[in-house]
């Protein structure tokens, strides 16, 4: 086994901060001028085409310009994005399309259903910081399967743990790309297919040449997008004022605000009618506490557990890097918060309305520029958790699986272009199911939570914070995990038995979570082997100097050099 | 071969890492016990007279729990950040392995 350290070296994100401000100011631009012409009488379908198509024009340009030849690059994003950076698309992938249009709608819920989401996404993050941002960072590798190989010394460990997560993020991202597609279809005027295809094309582009750091380019665009989306009223005020400078007298919100925006965003997610609006509102417990805390805690730990999300810790310069990104995120998520939920107070003004025409509210809502604007908010999100979710996949099939098992040998270029290849196939694969609309994605959002939680949080916690957990420990652990979330669904899908504690078929899996952790502190007691290199590894979490384990070379070395390699022993 | 000052270290990290869940687990028990809504509670969003009065109480305290979790959090960073730094330049101070 060799360890190495990569050098330090000059951070390709220095121009982060210039190339947002100016995609802010490029924005503000755009919609001063499609303003102007929504006023001088240009036909809706233009206006909207054109807000839907330049920001994606500009993601897929960001894509092409931040391609790298290095594997560093690819899958780590150079391990040296800053802490700033990897929280705000930290957050833009935590919100994404499904979350997105809920910030918005979200002082519109029913308290009953908000209040444990928002409780839930917080713990989440808190759970993210303090339990695995610093442990994951240092161990330097670039997907969770990798981390539990390397820290369990064992190939098994990585092959079952990537196999999962495949089962947990094609749902996920057809899902995203699902919403993405369609809300792009709406504003192009096109079909639900042709909105598929152009989401999926945008989303091929601003990857498969960069990888990872072309993803963290482009998602910070992205959240950049969201808040001024989210803002969107308020610039539009700004606007006029700069035009015409006179401030109407006894100007002051409307007394009813229009609900038919919001009615299109909640229909996007319906979260009353999904598993978790059930057992809020329509379970055995529903109306008392236990539902309220259940919930919080599905969010909390299935969010946290999510391997797309995970990943960003991975990809910093330290691991107090890591864990002040989750303090950043937070930050990001309450501002979102914040001007999301003013989305439609400000729309509500009377200034605003007189500027958009006599029925702005209910016009805007169906066409012109501020539905525009909300509209490329939510492809954006869609875009910045599709990225991350393709990165997580096809980087985890590409040196878990193929890597690993089918071409240990292969040269950095053949890595590289291995890579890419698997990018461009998983890409494919999903738009495929999209597509052909097979499942019911968006149903399977609370279930590929489940699963999460079942697998990847008991694992994870074990493995960081336990030197006694072993492999054997660990994929015992998650197929218990996984098997008891599938086996409840199914029961109780087919009436074999009725709700435990209250939980719906999809939410099975924090019950899971409780076994799995049952079965991998038991085995963990039990000696399969005499190998003692997983305790030499866990040690290496019990020191504050951070150790990266990679199997990359560093970026000054020759392209020939053979790479270094963990051994993993089976 | 454990030193005592990894032992020390990483106790320190399990205490702090203990201590900040428990803070949260007493953030996340006030929320559920003062800000959980009833069943009944709909959206409040019909009329907007008057900002504040309109928003609606899950909103408020995800506000607060928000700014809790801020706190929270920054306090672990600085702590184990503290934690890291001591013990490297102790580390470092013995000229062994940390």
């Amino acid at each position: 086994m060799s360890l190495s350290s990569l050098d330090p070296h000059p951070s390709q994100y220095k121009g982060i901060p210039l190339a947002l401000s100016l995609f802010a100011l490029a924005l503000f631009l755009l919609t001063g001028l499609l303003a102007v012409m929504e006023k001088a009488g240009v036909v809706v379908v233009l206006i909207e085409a054109l807000m839907a198509l330049l920001p994606l024009l500009v993601f897929a340009m960001v894509g092409i310009l931040a391609r790298t030849m290095k594997l560093t690059e690819f899958h780590w994003g150079g391990k040296n994005v800053p802490a700033g950076l990897t929280g705000i698309t930290l957050a833009a992938c935590f919100v994404g399309g499904s979350f997105f249009p809920l910030f918005l709608s979200l002082i519109f819920l029913p308290e009953y259903v908000s209040f444990p989401i928002i409780l839930g996404w917080v713990s989440s993050l808190v759970l993210c910081a303090v339990l695995f941002a610093s442990p994951l960072r240092k161990f330097g590798s670039a997907t969770i399967p990798e981390f539990l190989g390397v820290r369990l010394q064992s190939n098994l460990v990585r092959l079952v743990a990537s196999g999962l997560l495949v089962l947990v993020a094609v749902p996920l991202l057809c899902a995203e790309m699902l919403i993405g597609g369609q809300v792009l279809a709406t504003s192009l005027g096109a079909t639900a297919t042709t909105g598929i295809l152009l989401f999926a094309a945008v989303l091929l582009i601003s990857v498969v040449l960069g990888g990872v750091s072309a993803a963290v380019w482009t998602q910070a665009l992205q959240g950049v997008l969201m808040v001024f989306a989210c803002l969107s009223p308020v610039i539009l005020l700004v606007l006029d004022q700069l035009t015409a400078p006179l401030v109407v007298e006894g100007a002051e919100f409307t007394s009813v605000v229009g609900t038919s925006l919001n009615t299109q965003l909640a229909a996007i997610i319906d979260i009353e009618n999904t598993s978790i609006g059930w057992f809020l509102t329509q379970g055995p417990y529903a109306g008392g506490l236990w539902p309220l805390i259940g919930t919080a805690l599905f969010f909390a730990v299935g969010m946290a557990s999510l391997p797309h999300l995970l990943s960003k810790f991975q990809g910093t310069e330290s691991s107090s890097d890591s864990r002040r990104a989750a303090g950043y995120s937070l930050s990001f998520l309450l501002l979102l918060m914040v001007i999301g939920s003013a989305y439609f107070l400000l729309l509500a003004d009377e200034r605003l309305q007189s500027l958009l025409g006599p029925n702005a509210l209910d016009q805007g809502s169906q066409s012109g520029l501020i539905a525009a604007l909300i509209r490329s908010g939510i492809v954006a999100a869609a875009l910045a958790a599709s990225s991350a979710l393709l990165m997580a996949l096809s980087t985890s099939i590409s040196r878990d699986l193929i890597e690993t098992f089918a071409l240990p040998k292969a040269s950095l270029s053949q890595k590289i272009v291995l890579a890419r290849l698997v990018v461009l196939g998983v890409c494919a694969f999903v738009t495929y199911l999209t597509y052909s609309q097979s499942l019911l994605f968006l149903d399977m959002l609370a279930f590929a939570l489940s699963l999460a939680a079942a697998t990847f949080f008991p694992a994870l916690i074990l493995s960081c914070w336990w030197s006694r957990f072993h492999a054997t420990a660990a994929y015992s652990a998650m197929l218990a995990g996984i098997l008891a979330t599938v086996l409840y669904a199914i029961a109780v899908k087919s009436g074999s038995t009725g709700f435990w504690f209250g939980f719906p078929a999809e939410m099975g899996g924090l019950l899971a979570a409780f076994l799995s952790f049952t079965v991998g502190i038991s085995l963990s007691y039990v000696t399969f082997s005499e190998d003692e290199r997983h305790f030499h590894l866990a040690s290496l979490l019990e020191q504050p100097d951070e150790r990266d384990l990679t199997i990359d070379i560093p970026e000054n070395s020759d392209k020939d050099k053979p790479e270094e390699l963990i051994e993993i022993k089976t | 071969m454990r030193t005592p000052n990894r032992v020390a270290y990483w106790t320190k990290t399990r205490a702090l890492m203990a201590a900040t869940l428990t803070l949260w687990l007493i953030f996340f028990c006030l929320a559920i016990y003062y800000g959980a809504p009833s069943k009944g509670q709909g959206a409040s969003q019909e009329t907007l007279n008057g900002l504040f009065g309109s928003l609606s109480n899950s909103y408020v305290w995800g506000c607060i729990l928000f700014f809790a979790a801020s706190i929270l959090i920054s306090w672990f960073c600085g702590a184990q950040d503290r934690l890291d730094e001591g013990s490297t330049g102790a580390s470092k101070r013995q000229g062994g392995k940390p």
